[in-house]
């Protein structure tokens, strides 16, 4: 058995990793119900077009990008390439009698838009000198490229709010008091030595976040008989999730009998909550530290026996 | 307390992912798992008017279909297409393209979201190729025959070019993830859009090679790290071979421990992806894309 505080910092590394493995992927799930990317590259074209609501509009309803999506669908698409951008724009700016391959089309179409600030943007990109209509698809290109890394950027920023949400949902759902949690593992040597074992168990499977493979082939001589892996793998074992319900929970009494108590339940709801924030990677990383620190102090007798 | 954790725990095992979308018949991933190459009858729509230079990569590009065998906008690459054995099919590939007729093609073919649509569906209908760079996730390259004429001398190292470094693009192709979901029928594939074309890297076997259905040839390798023996870019990657190629004939009788440098090119694993489909039934699933490595030019480590 290694120090009580350690193991202690242990067991509490344990928990919210295995916390923070639930707010990721209901993150994920959440994403792909609420058509997230979608929502956001659609943002990216309104800043793009600045103000020409009228021609986003037709932009999204145009056949090509309309097209990408399942009938009938209302869903947005969450992603168009550049090239089926600069397709789709330059056809709608040249008009319907005109066409995008013709630079006085597109040029007559560019002085029709009503935003200023976007024909101002698009006057910039396709100059009165150019008269290559194949150029003018290029540097539409680039520039919806362009705009689509900041949309990234933005996506990633509001992933961040929502796991913060998400893992405030989490903490009170399942009434996950760090303070509490803490206690628990500092009186009951018992579980404490089981969620140290259960660590050990999750460090040897792949670090969060990594994607893992989906087959193994178990004859080095045979590329071509492979076995599926971690298909429908859920994130936490039962034996992890009967764990979690030792030391976390609603019991169905008032959890905080006075107001510091209730004081020291909000402290450990908010510990829990800013944890959870820091990723499951964050958590998987300090507990291989914490494990590092607990072997390489671990006493010659007891090296001995693991060994063993 | 058990049931909220249970709901979170079900819902955590679905994902999603966004990027190009390909659909592909199962019956076909099946049967072009474990064949390093593909042959079809390509109708040539366009073609470049000459090779890049060889600084570039040197490869001759040319856009078409091939409705029966591939069903999916496709490009094919000849490889040193600017050596001298090359110019009688440089020659006929630019004298077939755009006249409709169908030509025989042979070569690797290659799975990889490099040029992306947003969803194109195998055997479906497509309009003719506008140049030689449509949206396109499938690709015969290299070539090893076209219009009969042999190129299976083209596979080799490229003079000039040196390919990416291995770090950088295996560190890369490892980042890769790739969401798929079958019916009984299809399987979907949605994967990012993918870099990193030419890599060269050190390889040392791990298994035996293995004769595949078509002549080419499969073996394990671990990429070597260059700044750390112990620590491979890449571990057991499936390296494929063409059949006929000097390649092939080098990695014949070769045995675990053997150590070569190579230049590739990555496409996705489909015989990862049918043991995969298999397991998941319709579940829909994300994972690191599993990718081989074709092997373009190899020599013996010094």
């Amino acid at each position: 058995m290694g120090l009580p505080i350690l193991d202690v910092a242990i067991g509490l590394s344990f928990i919210y990793l295995l916390l923070s493995l639930v707010c990721t992927s209901v993150n994920e799930l959440l994403a792909g119900a609420m058509n997230q990317r979608g929502k956001f590259l659609k943002l990216g074209v309104e800043r793009l077009l600045s103000g020409e609501t009228e021609l986003k509009e037709r932009l999204y309803k145009h056949p090509l990008i309309e097209g990408t999506t399942a009938k009938g669908s209302s869903r947005l698409p969450a992603y168009i390439s550049s090239k089926r951008f600069a397709v789709v724009l330059l056809d709608e700016i040249s008009g319907p009698d005109g066409s995008r391959m013709k630079m006085d089309d597109l040029k007559r179409g560019i002085e029709g838009l009503k935003s200023s600030e976007f024909k101002t943007a698009l006057k910039a990109l396709i100059p009165e000198t150019m008269t290559d209509a194949f150029q003018a698809h290029e540097v539409i290109e680039e520039w919806f490229n362009e705009g689509m890394d900041r949309v990234s950027g933005w996506y990633k920023r509001h992933t961040q709010i929502y796991v913060v949400l998400l893992a405030a949902v989490v903490t009170l759902g399942l009434n996950a008091d760090s303070l509490h949690m803490a206690r628990v593992l500092w009186v009951n040597p018992t579980l404490r030595a089981q969620l140290v074992d259960a660590a050990s168990v999750r460090l040897e499977k792949d670090r969060p976040e990594e994607m893992l493979p989906l087959v193994e082939y178990p004859d080095p001589d045979d590329p071509t008989k492979s076995v599926a892996v971690n298909i429908g793998r859920a994130a936490l074992s039962p034996a992890e999730q009967d764990l979690l319900t030792q030391v976390m929970g609603w019991d169905g009494k008032s959890p905080a009998d006075g107001p510091l108590s209730l004081f020291a339940l909000v402290l450990g709801w908010l510990m829990t909550i800013a944890a959870l924030a820091l990723g499951a990677p964050f958590w998987f990383d300090t507990l291989k530290r914490f494990m590092n620190i607990r072997n390489t102090g671990r006493s010659p007798v007891e090296a001995r026996d693991k060994a063993a | 307390m058990q049931r909220i954790l249970a709901l979170l725990l079900c819902l955590s095992l679905c994902d999603s992912a966004i990027g190009g979308i390909v659909i592909l018949k199962r019956a076909w991933v099946k049967k072009f798992k474990d064949r390093a190459t593909i042959e079809a009858k390509f109708v040539i729509e366009h073609s470049h008017s000459s090779p890049n230079s060889n600084k570039k990569d040197g490869d001759l590009h040319f856009a078409g279909q091939a409705e029966r065998e591939i069903g999916l906008p496709a490009v094919a690459e000849l490889v040193n297409a600017r050596k001298a054995f090359s110019k009688p099919a440089v020659q006929f590939i630019k004298d077939s393209a755009g006249t409709g007729t169908e030509v025989d093609l042979h070569g690797v073919w290659r799975l990889w979201f490099e040029h992306p649509a947003h969803s194109q569906t195998q055997f479906a209908t497509f309009g003719i190729a506008k140049n030689t760079n449509p949206d396109h996730s499938f690709e015969v390259h290299p070539v090893l025959k076209v219009g009969g004429i042999d190129l299976s001398e083209s596979f080799d190292f490229i003079p000039d070019f040196a390919g990416h470094d291995a770090k950088k693009a295996f560190n890369f192709y490892n980042s890769l993830k790739i969401t798929v979901r079958a019916s009984a029928t299809a399987v979907t594939m949605d994967a990012k859009k993918s870099v990193f074309n030419y890599t060269t890297y050190g390889m040392v076997l791990t298994g035996k090679p293995k004769k595949l259905v078509d002549g080419g040839i499969a073996v394990f390798a671990d990429v070597e790290n260059e700044e750390d023996e112990d620590d491979p870019l890449a571990r057991g990657i499936r390296m494929i071979f063409a059949p006929g190629t000097a390649g092939a004939k080098l990695i014949t009788g070769k045995v675990a421990g053997d150590k070569f440098v190579a230049i590739g090119i990555p496409r996705v694993n489909l015989n990862a992806i049918e043991a995969a489909i298999r397991v998941s039934g319709t579940q829909q699933f994300t994972s690191s894309l599993p990718y081989e490595m074709i092997v373009v030019g190899i020599k013996a480590a010094e």
